[in-house]
């Protein structure tokens, strides 16, 4: 039932739209975050601190930095939209039960959450792409390419978002969400490179989603592709593809009782 | 307003705290630590960065560490003054319940305040214990930069405490944190020196709590501080937390006794 | 549409042969038959914990039966639930609305669950508002309505996609009792138009208003059932004497003195029910044995004492 599938996302997608028509300067002030960023660490940090190699090309800190500003966003905003705002409809507001009433199935409501927050994402990367430029972030025209890249970071968090809702308990649940959120971003290669690290510990590093990610948008925003990327691309389409066999699991068994 | 009264309405908070802490380790104990060691060693090894901590240049992690003290000194005033109040003052109305009984809104308004002052205290004794035991900092004027640390956390705690008892929307938050918290914690000085920064907007930093409790933890903590500007700064921190608790009360007043 | 296809027998709208619902425990609800026909009005009733939401659960499609066959329009409802739940309107127990969005924008984008077009969706809306005497709230946010506005809202909702079937859950518990009429005067109107109307209650007035068929039902099983005037001449009298004491000892010691009157006698914790044919009569009999007149009553019988005679239980207790 194909469109059975369509209809129900575009459903949940207008329904998403109709609320968030109302509380739009919350989701504008959402891009806020990423631009201090970008001027006090990009610029601010980084005048004081020297070029950074990125695929045999020597770059400076700006041109590093901005592109993992671009992957985090996209990470935050389909995290926070899949466990925060998922968990409290799951939980607490029982729209759920509204829609399960009504004929719609559940893999329609998950697909529709999704792409609600791919859409929200899209606009964000957008944004983000255009403020790094004029700050003079970006080297190639390649860079065009972090839009649909940061897409795929969004629909893999998106994923683990949603899995990680159908597990949570309680509001308490979130609390370490948000802090492997943090250990995330901070931690994988988006301020300095991995080398920093000990061995060991570097490559551990280099196994989490954010670094994949960080990695895939920066080098299309230096110019630098190669077949490095094919495998970030891999990697984070097997993450969204593994979580959401765990949320559709997990979703159905909360709502058959 | 007795001093029995902040007590009782401070234990209230105590008593929730004793129940939730364990949730709270991860955003008021790993969280800086985490900053620490990422931006301050990771980045500061991987730039091999020194930066100039007046009259002396440091290793990178040496600078940021004073800063990140007084950084979370806010960020713990932030987590415990906003969403809390807003909480109890239109959602569980404990405020209410206060304020009907001996304790008086007074009461209510500066017990809540004594707990933040707590809770941004053990934070930072954390921290900077951890940082006396990296070595990262051994002059014994640390312990001094401790209370600028929680002077600082309450110079910020008051003002957001009084704007969280006055907001009607959870939203208004939000934009606090978002318009105010994040840059208040980005473009202080806390990741590198303001002299980067035109000068203009370095005026406008200086007039900034955490500015002035980041540098003056940072003076302390290198073992540099002067006398005369360390006074102003204090005297800075003195006037927001002055302010912020005078808005507080009016607050209070108007929206539990009115 | 499957119903009013031929004219002697209408069509059968639920069908369930041994109808069974269990989660881990005790069954909730326990082998369960039902036949419901198009255009009737079908009330379950009995007390809170007999199994009703369960059994309306399933009857909506949104829980699997655990055990025993249910089919609703002839199709199977653990195969086609998406095809049934598009032919159902589903009021629940709580209202379960879209806080965040007005009232106007709840009855669209439950529309648009259905996937029904914009267009059509706009032209029921007012007629839909109209009915729910919620016109003038078109644009209020949720959170400001009352409770009867509330249950209102929901049930416009659900009639959003014109279902042939209605199901409530309780849809009035909560309410006061001019918002209680409101509510009967809407779904009576409903009835009229010729939906099918299965709802759940512990309250006799309401099942006795708003019912053709009564479901009796108590621990996971119907009981009986019946029309309700039918449930009363089975098991009830007429007229029913009330008599209040002050405890149990003296509930047995007024059994001893009036027991030779009426058909019947119920005895409650505190009060003792007589059930007679002539009430009138009885209460003259219970004052000339030297009972306090204030303290008695007469009644009609009703769908309470029907209940209490099956179960030994009271509907509210």
């Amino acid at each position: 039932m194909k469109s059975a599938i369509l209809t129900d996302v575009s459903a949940v997608v207008e329904r998403n739209f109709l609320v968030a028509r109302k509380t739009w300067s919350v989701l504008l002030s959402g891009m806020i975050e990423p631009v201090l960023f970008l001027l006090s660490i990009g610029l601010g940090l980084g005048s004081l601190l020297g070029p950074v190699e990125v695929g045999g090309e020597t770059v400076p800190y700006l041109v590093y930095f901005a592109p993992a500003l671009i992957a985090t966003s996209a990470m935050n905003g389909a995290l926070y939209d899949s466990t925060v705002n998922f968990f409290w409809k799951l939980r607490y507001r029982r729209l759920y039960k509204q829609l399960l009433s009504a004929p719609m199935n559940i893999k329609g409501i998950v697909a529709g959450e999704i792409v609600w927050a791919q859409l929200r994402g899209v606009v964000y990367a957008v944004v983000m792409l255009v403020i790094i430029g004029v700050c003079g972030g970006l080297r190639s025209p390649w860079a065009a390419l972090a839009v649909p890249a940061a897409l795929v970071v969004g629909f893999a968090f998106a994923a683990i978002g949603v899995a990680i809702a159908t597990v949570m308990r309680n509001w308490q649940d979130l609390d370490p969400v948000r802090f492997g959120t943090l250990v995330l971003f901070l931690a994988s290669g988006t301020f300095f490179p991995t080398s920093a690290y000990p061995p060991a510990v570097g490559h551990l590093v280099e196994l989490s989603p954010l670094y994949a990610s960080n990695e895939l948008v920066r080098a299309f925003c230096v110019g630098r592709v190669g077949a490095a990327q094919l495998l970030q691309v891999a990697y984070l389409v097997a993450l969204t593809v593994g979580a959401l066999w765990i949320a559709v699991r997990r979703f159905g068994r909360l709502h058959a009782d | 307003m007795t001093m029995p009264s902040i007590l009782v309405a401070c234990e209230h908070w105590l008593l929730q705290y004793r129940r939730t802490w364990r949730g709270t380790l991860t955003s008021s104990i790993l969280a800086p630590l985490l900053y620490l060691a990422t931006l301050g060693l990771g980045l500061g090894a991987s730039f091999d960065l020194q930066v100039q901590a007046h009259t002396q240049r440091v290793d990178y992690v040496v600078f940021v560490a004073p800063g990140l003290l007084a950084g979370w000194a806010l960020q713990t005033a932030a987590e415990v003054s906003a969403y809390p109040v807003a909480t109890a003052m239109r959602m569980d109305r404990t405020y209410h319940g206060m304020a009907s009984s001996p304790v008086g809104y007074r009461g209510a308004y500066a017990g809540h305040l004594a707990f933040i002052a707590l809770r941004v205290a053990i934070n930072c004794a954390i921290f900077l214990a951890v940082l006396g035991a990296l070595g990262i900092v051994t002059s014994w004027w640390a312990v001094v930069a401790l209370f600028v640390a929680v002077l600082t956390g309450m110079s910020c705690a008051a003002p957001i405490l009084a704007f969280s008892a006055a907001i009607t929307r959870d939203a208004s938050l939000t934009t606090l944190t978002r318009l105010v918290v994040t840059p208040l914690f980005l473009f202080s000085g806390i990741f590198y020196p303001v002299s980067v920064f035109p000068t203009v907007l370095q005026w406008l930093i200086s007039v900034t709590p955490l500015w002035n409790g980041a540098e003056l933890c940072r003076q302390l903590m290198t073992g540099h501080a002067d006398l005369r500007p360390a006074l102003l700064h204090l005297l800075v921190l003195g006037c927001y937390l002055l302010l912020g608790t005078v808005a507080a009360e009016r607050m209070f007043k108007r929206r539990l006794t009115l | 549409m499957t119903q009013a296809l031929s004219w002697g027998q209408p069509a059968s709208v639920v069908h369930a042969r041994g109808l069974t619902k269990s989660y881990g425990g005790p069954a909730a609800v326990d082998g369960v038959d039902l036949e419901i026909w198009a255009g009737e009005s079908v009330g379950i009733l009995g007390p809170n914990g007999a199994g009703k939401t369960s059994l309306m659960r399933m009857l909506s499609c949104v829980s699997l039966p655990s055990a025993g066959s249910l089919r609703i329009f002839g199709l199977d409802a653990a195969k086609q639930s998406r095809d049934i739940r598009r032919r159902l309107g589903i009021v629940h127990q709580e209202d379960i609305l879209d806080s965040e969005l007005t009232v106007a924008e709840n009855i669209y984008i439950y529309g648009r669950y259905f996937g029904m077009p914009r267009a059509v969706i706009r032209e029921n809306s007012a007629e839909l508002l109209e009915f729910a005497k919620l016109s003038d709230r078109a644009d209020s946010r949720v959170e400001t309505l009352s409770g009867g506005m509330k249950r209102r809202l929901s049930i416009a909702r659900a009639l959003v996609s014109k279902p042939e079937v209605l199901l409530l859950d309780e849809p009035t518990t909560g309410l006061d009792p001019q918002a209680r009429h409101v509510l009967w005067d809407r779904l009576a109107m409903l009835k009229t138009r010729g939906v099918t109307l299965i709802l759940t209650t512990h309250f006799m007035d309401e099942a006795e208003q708003l019912c053709d068929r009564i479901l009796l039902m108590d621990r996971g099983s119907l009981r009986d059932e019946g029309a309700p005037q039918e449930l009363v001449t089975r098991y009830a009298s007429k007229d029913v004497v009330e008599i209040r004491a002050s405890g149990a000892a003296d509930v047995s010691a007024l059994a001893e003195l009036v027991g030779k009157i009426g058909n019947r006698m119920e005895q409650l914790p505190n009060r003792l029910l007589l059930h007679v044919d002539d009430g009138d009569l009885a209460l003259r009999a219970v004052i000339d044995l030297g009972v306090d007149p204030r303290a008695c009553l007469v009644r009609r019988g009703s769908l309470e004492d029907v209940f209490l005679r099956l179960s030994g239980r009271s509907l509210l207790g």
